[in-house]
């Protein structure tokens, strides 16, 4: 316990304040779709020369974390997840509103981000080193079986029409192939455009995949969102936390969830994101209520906000321990532990323990203010709800372009946003899933640069692939969730076939 | 109520097109510059870059205080002739890789003290993809005035030998310094059989393909370097390429790849720890701060196509400007918070190193031409 010495720094006047600011700019960037805790971290960079290390590191998790969390709520509220992570939490938390049970859904996305947040952290602060180096052992051929695996655990979920869900997914895979082939260097789909040739980054696909075409989905219905808004002001009054049943039911998706987020957050190939989706897959293979899933389960948006929150955690133990950064955000957090003459890897536990506790103790305290500060915004956040869709719908298309550009100051992004807007518009109407497109997308450039780069080094052995013990048992579960998956069909079909078959006698 | 919304809504829109309009019309005020033809080639006068160095020699030593010698030095660059009230407004600096990468750091960090020569800021402009070609592609639609300047990795001169992009960056390009230079070598395990590189070049004959080496994305400086060695040692190796610097890093600790082309940067601290080990440094330099006893590529000839860094604008930035903006970014490079910036990210390791518009015109085009001949070899 000699790391609670360090608790005083947290508490340092400036420190705190910091950790507050931090925390509101981490809401309004991470809510705010295209802007992320990334773009927000990048932005302070500068300011963070003038600060020490452990200021600015605690400024900035205090970004990071919040941002993570915050994403759930656009997403939960509007269909349009603020930050990539967050996805994932649209498929079931949207449905929530719509049922008029927004709050329930942003209350528990909220505990689900604090507890998952504080569990991957400690999980990093305990087992950092040991960790580590399990992350090491996965190789191409491990992330090749990590993507299936997620596949087959996501892309059957709420769909109504499995071949409407493979079509889905064969395009995400489709549109992840566009651009330069970090492989061979071959160009693929670019038609000789340089945008094209950077490829279609998958956030402005989701903008437009969720949130614009639900803007076009709802003014194309206005009337009945009337309706709806009538039922959801009169749902909005009571304001309480998560009932005991609620709690019963996401207990177990906390520790598990928690567990598998940090470890993927750890991976520097995967991430918060990828964690979400598998965290999300993991959440509807263990609950009762599989049929729920995709129309509004509460353990849809337990699962992947457990997931990608204990991800930050995760995300911070190759940094510390190797000097390797596992996201986007911890690359920029490198640059500070750069820039202050500290040089994450081995040796930085044993040399700066003064700059490494205050920073892990300061992440725990804020994942508890986040638990315990939007709790009490919550029932303002929801008041926006009460903004006729006419006015609300044209903001978040305005937000939406805005943030599409912000992403990477081009127009491009903001072309793919309007795109797939009416992509996901079509989509929508005629029954394919929006979702399993982008599941095919995050998960295609892993699945097939996985699969290449095993095939190089096995020098075209397919069997090769049993001498990786991880990648074997990563490829069995997923073959076990298929068979599973398919075997109520089989069954059906065996019936129908001797039904006939005896009404044939 | 329906009226309030409209009102804020309204606001919000007219906010929304406004910073449109002043984002479009901060990149187009410059237009209207002059045009001043000159026919004169440029020439970097050596008294100016020895009176700049005179003076860090006094600031080093402590006989003047880095004010004063901001100042001096300001006073020794000439204006440029044909446009004394360059720069009137902010400079645009595009930088082709995102937030908080080398390009990003290296352009905010020389930036920050070439400004104070400059009397202008940056204005930094992150726009990332196709190997900073999406951004090099905005500054070619920009005019040639000195208001936007673009920030120049080797990723530029590999699309460009490839023939990738539809223009020709040596035709398109004014050269204007480049002033960091390679900080890599080839890293193996410490506990790795391969203690030289002669050994690797033995086991890689004997055993052709089993040696993985892992780098960059496919047609990287990294992938070209693979080709040049294995052309020279005449060995077969497998290449293993990685888009991220720390999925390279894990490769090696991993033990998927037994060769590791890396900066310093990403392994100081694994270097310190006696997890990693240089079996040759790339380019001229031997890294005395890591293990004087390892040489360096030039040294047993083995050739490569080092890293450098550098700021370039498009063709037709005028002489003057050119020059002017050399001796900003030459005196810049020599502040004292910018050799912390660049000894605490290990790229202390590339100095001596500094290429005048000319000799960095030179220097592109060789090593274009050297690639050239390696890709006709293996592609």
């Amino acid at each position: 316990m000699a790391i609670l010495q360090y608790l005083h720094i947290i508490f340092e006047p400036l420190n705190f304040a910091l950790i507050l600011l931090g925390l509101v700019i981490g809401i309004i960037f991470g809510m705010l779709p295209g802007l992320s805790g990334v773009t927000a971290v990048a932005v302070i960079l500068p300011f963070s020369y003038s600060m020490s290390p452990v200021t600015a590191l605690i400024f900035m998790s205090s970004i990071y974390c919040s941002s993570v969390y915050s994403g759930s709520i656009s997403a939960i509220l509007f269909k349009s997840p603020g930050d990539a992570p967050a996805f994932c939490t649209t498929f079931d938390g949207y449905p929530l509103t719509l049922k008029g049970e927004g709050q329930r859904a942003l209350v528990a996305a909220l505990a689900s981000s604090g507890i998952g947040g504080i569990i991957g952290i400690l999980i990093a602060l305990v087992g950092a080193t040991y960790l580590a180096r399990i992350g090491l052992k996965f190789g191409p051929v491990e992330y090749f079986a990590l993507g299936i695996l997620g596949l087959s655990l996501v892309a059957t979920v709420g769909n109504k029409s499995v071949a409407k869900g493979i079509i889905s997914v064969s395009l995400g895979l489709l549109v992840s192939c566009i651009g330069f082939d970090s492989i061979s260097g071959i160009q693929r789909f670019t038609f000789g455009s340089i945008n094209l040739l950077s490829g279609v980054y998958f956030i402005p696909v989701i903008i437009g995949l969720f949130a614009v075409s639900e803007v076009f989905n709802q003014f194309s219905k206005l009337p009945a969102r009337k309706k709806l808004e009538i039922k959801m002001k009169s749902k909005i009054e009571k304001m309480r936390f998560l009932s005991k049943e609620d709690v019963k039911l996401a207990l177990p998706h906390w520790i598990r969830n928690s567990f598998v987020g940090a470890f993927i957050g750890m991976l520097p190939g995967a991430g918060a994101t990828v964690s979400a989706l598998i965290g999300y897959g993991i959440s509807h293979r263990f609950s009762k209520n599989k049929d729920q899933f995709g129309k509004g389960a509460i353990e849809g948006v337990v699962g992947p906000e457990t997931a990608n929150n204990a991800a930050v955690g995760g995300a911070l133990v190759p940094l510390l321990t190797l000097g390797i950064p596992g996201s986007a955000t911890t690359a920029i957090m490198l640059s500070v532990f750069l820039i202050h003459g500290l040089q994450p890897g081995p040796f930085l536990f044993r040399n700066s323990p003064e700059t490494m506790y205050p920073i892990f103790l300061s992440m725990i305290v804020i994942n508890i203010l986040i638990l315990v500060i939007p709790y009490f915004l919550m029932k303002h956040i929801v008041r926006i709800l009460e903004v006729p869709y006419e006015y609300l719908g044209s903001l978040i298309l305005l937000l939406s372009v805005l943030g599409a550009y912000a992403l990477n100051n081009r127009i491009y992004d903001v072309w793919i946003v309007f795109i797939f807007g009416v992509v996901g518009y079509l989509m929508n109407r005629y029954g394919f899933s929006p979702a399993a497109l982008i599941l095919g997308l995050v998960l295609g450039t892993m699945i097939e640069e996985g699969y290449r780069k095993s095939m190089i080094l096995f020098r075209g052995d397919v069997m090769a692939l049993f001498d990786k013990p991880i990648a074997v048992v990563l490829l069995l579960i997923a073959l076990a969730i298929l068979i599973f998956s398919i075997l109520p069909g089989i069954k059906v079909f065996l019936k129908n076939l001797a039904g006939k078959s005896e009404v044939a006698k | 109520m329906k009226k309030t919304f409209s009102i804020i809504l309204g606001c919000c829109l007219i906010v929304g097109v406004v910073f449109l309009g002043t984002g479009c019309g901060s990149k187009n005020n410059n237009e209207n510059e002059e045009a001043v033809t000159q026919d004169r080639a440029i020439s970097i006068d050596s008294s100016i870059t020895e009176s700049i160095d005179a003076v860090f020699d006094k600031l080093n030593s402590g006989a003047i205080g880095e004010e004063e010698a901001v100042e001096s030095i300001k006073e020794i660059i000439p204006k440029p002739a044909d446009h004394p009230d360059y720069p009137k407004s902010n400079v645009n600096w595009v930088i082709g890789w995102g937030e908080g990468g080398g390009s990003d750091l290296y352009a905010r960090n020389i930036g920050r003290e070439a400004e104070k020569f400059l009397g202008k800021s940056f204005v930094y402009n992150n726009m990332p993809g196709a190997g900073s070609e999406v951004g090099y592609s905005f500054v070619l639609g920009q005019p040639a005035d000195g208001y936007t300047i673009f920030g120049t990795v080797n990723p530029n001169m590999c699309n460009d030998a490839f023939g990738d992009v539809p223009y020709s960056f040596a035709e398109e390009t004014q050269f204007i310094i480049s002033n960091q230079g390679s900080s890599e070598a080839l890293w193996v395990l410490a506990d790795s059989p391969f203690k030289t590189i002669d050994d690797l070049v033995k086991y890689a004959k004997e055993n052709p393909g089993d040696v993985v080496y892992s780098g960059s994305a496919a047609k990287s400086e990294t992938e070209l370097s693979f080709y040049l060695m294995e052309n020279h040692y005449d060995i077969d190796m497998t290449y293993l390429g990685f888009e991220k610097a720390g999925e390279r890093v894990s490769s090696l600790l991993g033990g998927h790849a037994q060769v590791l082309y890396e900066s310093v940067g990403p392994v100081a601290d694994l270097i310190r720890a006696g997890e990693v080990r240089p079996i040759v440094y790339l380019g001229a330099n031997v890294y005395d701060g890591i293990d004087p006893d390892v040489p360096s590529s030039e040294q047993i000839g083995l050739p490569s196509v080092p890293r450098y860094r550098g700021v370039v604008a498009k063709n037709g930035l005028p002489v003057d400007i050119t020059e002017y903006l050399y001796y900003v970014f030459y005196a810049g490079a020599q502040m004292p918070v910018y050799k912390q910036y660049e000894e605490r990210a290990n790229l202390h390791y590339s100095q001596p190193w500094s290429l005048d518009p000319l000799e960095f015109k030179a220097y592109y085009l060789e090593n274009k031409k050297k690639l050239g001949e390696i890709i006709e070899k293996n592609y």
